[in-house]
């Protein structure tokens, strides 16, 4: 045992073993000398660290506290915790020494020295890992229950632990367990024809608890996504748009899992958006643009009173093989005056990203900066349909996936293949939808001061918003 | 209009034995209120109070023949529905067919005096484009399909209708713009690229497609005889379907190709001569053009009796 805590040299466990000539004495047991002894180098790695030492004298308490800070850094489960102290980074703090020696180690260390020492040691953990399991595994139902419906707000703090939990799940399988039957059934429905021949192994993480269901719900749902994004399995009810309802509700799992699992999308100012119709304009980013789902998801989290949004898609991604046809299913709309006036009339809120392919073309070195916001359409649109223009700034699209490079498309008939990560980075979103632009009395389309002043108005709107939103980022991933 | 006492429709048709013409021809004959048909085709066709006239609409007299006929049977209503369905006998023959049989049926039309054409014509004549808005409205510009000699020659006769428009005000003309119609019986490009065993589709693309059931199409066609509305009108599902899930309806399997492969393909099968489909006919496999029903619905209350899906489930069988 004492060997195989050797793990490292923590920095709390070597003020420990400063501190070890005052410990000796007081062990009861065989097992803390050992541990003392293998030396205030051994370190029984996190997972243990602290567990063995309540135990003795007031002593170790100091220790914790004054290193506790630095400790969690090198454990690097986020980028940079020290910056700001917030609640946040409190929490995770704390749980960070007690929540690691959950079950299986706990059992393997903790109950030698519990038989007396170890009480409260042992009575501390035990209780604390558990309630996080079940937090889990609520605001997993939760998603999960609204999949159909309104959103059932799952608590968006909670979701950042479970992130550097994502490991933890396999211990708390019994609690966990519970809510599986019910997302069999949902799951088994789509997932029926994706895992034909995964057999055993899809039951088994169907089965799986918490964060690792949802995942594989949400990977079920990605399977399913692409298979109609290469069109071989078209569904039977489509409004005109393309938007089809179904595969919709069937893409749901990923679509909850990136919002509040993966990305922890907070929005702000949707109570700004009015009912009846308005353009939504939105900064544009990502080598694949998410923020055109992810924002249209907001609304319809946020608001599910108002009609259902559509966004806008540029040519270049709307007639993308797979992407495009994709998007189009999910409530992608091409950009058109045309579709979009025939929105707007239809009282929906419209997502617009004005800097098109330019936004999302744009090198990974010249993220949060505005392109061209193409030559004024939606502001013509505006004027014409008598709509309220709202500014929205979208952080964290930029690092979800950035463009690294861009490899001809020729063959595929896109301008250029997009060269990215394989799979969307956790960035932390945030959303802010801006306060409605004032329109000039008796502003026209056809005036291109007014017009033009008016997107200019809208950019540096949004320029301000995105500043206050990167001003106030602690972490690319931690937000 | 007077038809409404007795027998007292008199109507022509050009091409009985057309897509269409074989449709409204067995319907109209039923229809009691007809006091005479008159139909002008190669192949001959009979029936009560049926008066044929076996013409050649590719042929440069044909006009004289058509307007001495329709002056000794008068007529109110003519159905103009000569237009290929089939297999072409070569792009040539298609075009004065279409083309200039349009032109000489017209013409004849107007100096018989005849007071109503119906011109059946189609929704790809906007063609499948990336620009193209989501729902096609009458006054879209006609794109067409570059290369398509199906599709040209059918935009050529929409210009030759517009101008007969312009220039005749007094002649009503009705040009209804067709989805593709897909029913038991017809027998159409739709049609038979549904009834292929494996349906060849653009891999990573599913248009959105509309159609409609022969029986709606009829049924407007024969609406047509008590309310003759001017105008050019898109008839269509007023529901839409990607591309792959008519082809599931149709009883048949898509086969995705990817587009680069799907157009080498067909360039090598159209240079070894086993085929003849422009590739440019892909732009319909690869982008949607769906057509705005609204002003059939409200100005010829046209309401299909059947939707999209049902209209893909009939090609079955």
């Amino acid at each position: 045992m004492g060997s195989r805590r050797v793990l490292g040299n923590d920095p709390f466990q070597r003020g420990a073993a400063e501190r070890a000539p005052a410990a000796p004495p007081v062990p009861v047991t065989a097992e803390p000398p050992t541990s003392k002894e293998v030396g205030g180098l051994k370190a029984r790695a996190d997972e243990a660290r602290g567990r063995p030492a309540p135990p003795k004298k007031g002593t170790t308490r100091a220790p914790p506290k004054r290193k506790a800070p630095t400790g969690p850094a090198p454990r690097a489960d986020v980028a940079k915790p020290p910056p700001v102290p917030s609640s946040t980074a409190d929490r995770k703090r704390t749980p960070t020494p007690l929540p690691p020696p959950p079950v299986p180690i706990a059992a393997s260390v903790v109950p030698e020295p519990p038989p007396r020492v170890g009480q409260s040691p042992a009575a501390s953990p035990s209780p604390a890992p558990p309630p996080r399991a079940e937090a889990a595994t609520e605001s997993l139902r939760g998603p999960l229950a609204d999949v159909g419906g309104e959103p059932a707000p799952a608590p968006p703090r909670p979701s950042v632990p479970t992130l550097t939990w994502t490991p933890l799940p396999e211990p708390s399988s019994p609690p966990a367990r519970q809510p599986s039957p019910e997302r069999e059934r949902e799951a088994s429905v789509e997932a029926r024809d994706a895992s034909a021949g995964a057999g055993a192994l899809v039951e088994t993480l169907r089965q799986a608890p918490g964060v690792l269901a949802e995942a594989w719900s949400a990977i079920e749902a990605a399977i399913r996504a692409i298979r109609a994004g290469l069109g071989t399995a078209g569904g039977e009810q489509l409004d005109v748009y393309g938007r089809d309802a179904r595969l919709s509700e069937a893409v749901a799992p990923l679509v909850d899992f990136l919002y509040s699992r993966w990305f922890r999308v907070e929005v702000d100012g949707a109570a700004n958006v009015p009912a009846g119709g308005a353009l939504l304009v939105a900064n544009h980013a990502g080598a694949l643009p998410l923020d055109g789902p992810m924002l249209h998801e907001a609304l319809r989290r946020e608001r599910p009173e108002l009609p259902e949004a559509r966004w806008l898609a540029e040519d270049q991604v709307f007639y993308a093989p797979l992407l495009g046809t994709l998007f189009n299913r999910l409530g992608a709309v091409r950009a058109s005056p045309d579709s979009a006036t025939r929105l707007l009339g239809e009282g929906r809120p419209v997502l617009i990203f004005p800097e098109g392919i330019q936004g999302i073309g744009k090198p990974f070195r010249d993220r949060y900066r505005l392109q061209r916001f193409g030559r004024g359409g939606f502001v013509k649109l505006a004027l014409r349909t008598r709509k309220p223009i709202l500014p929205v700034a979208i952080m964290g699209a930029e690092e979800t996936l950035p463009l690294l490079g861009k490899l001809p498309g020729g063959p595929l008939g896109v301008p250029y293949l997009p060269v990215t990560g394989p799979l969307p980075l956790p960035a932390k979103w945030r959303i802010r939808i801006g306060e409605p632009l004032a329109v000039p009395p008796g502003a026209k389309e056809t005036d291109s001061s007014v017009v033009e002043s008016m997107v200019e108005a809208t950019r540096s709107t949004i320029e301000h918003m995105l500043r206050g939103l990167l001003g106030a980022r602690g972490g690319v991933f931690l937000g | 209009m007077g038809q409404q006492r007795g027998r007292s429709l008199r109507v022509a048709i050009t091409g009985p034995t057309s897509e269409f013409g074989a449709l409204l021809l067995p319907k109209l004959l039923a229809e009691p209120r007809l006091a005479q048909l008159v139909t002008f085709g190669p192949r001959p066709v009979t029936g009560a109070r049926l008066v044929h006239h076996r013409v050649d609409l590719t042929r440069w007299d044909v006009e004289s023949e058509l307007e001495s006929a329709l002056s000794e049977t008068p007529v109110d209503l003519l159905y103009h529905l000569a237009f290929l369905h089939g297999r072409t006998r070569g792009a040539a023959f298609a075009h004065e067919l279409e083309v200039i049989g349009t032109l000489h049926t017209l013409a004849a039309a107007v100096r018989a005096g005849v007071r109503h054409v119906v011109v059946p014509s189609t929704t790809t004549v906007y063609g499948a484009r990336a620009g193209n808005p989501v729902l096609l409205s009458e006054s879209a510009p006609l794109h067409g399909c570059p290369g398509s000699r199906f599709v040209t020659d059918r935009v050529e006769v929409e210009r030759q209708l517009e101008t007969f428009r312009r220039d005749h005000p007094g002649v009503g003309l009705t040009v209804l713009r067709f989805a593709p119609v897909l029913g038991p019986t017809v027998d159409n490009p739709g049609t038979r690229y549904f009834r292929r065993p494996l349906v060849p589709t653009l891999l990573g693309f599913d248009p959105l497609w509309q159609a409609v059931h022969e029986e709606d199409a009829r049924e407007l066609l024969l609406r047509l005889l008590d309310a003759p509305v001017s105008g050019t009108f898109n008839v269509v599902s007023e529901d839409v379907l990607p591309l792959s899930s008519m082809i599931r309806l149709a009883g048949t399997r898509p086969l995705p190709l990817p587009p680069p492969v799907a157009r080498g393909m067909l360039r090598a099968l159209n240079s070894a001569g086993i085929t003849a489909t422009p590739g440019t006919l892909l732009d319909y496999l690869h982008y949607s053009w769906v057509a705005d029903g609204t002003r059939a619905r409200t100005t010829l209350g046209f309401q299909p009796r059947f939707g999209v899906r049902e209209a893909a489930a009939s090609v079955r069988s």
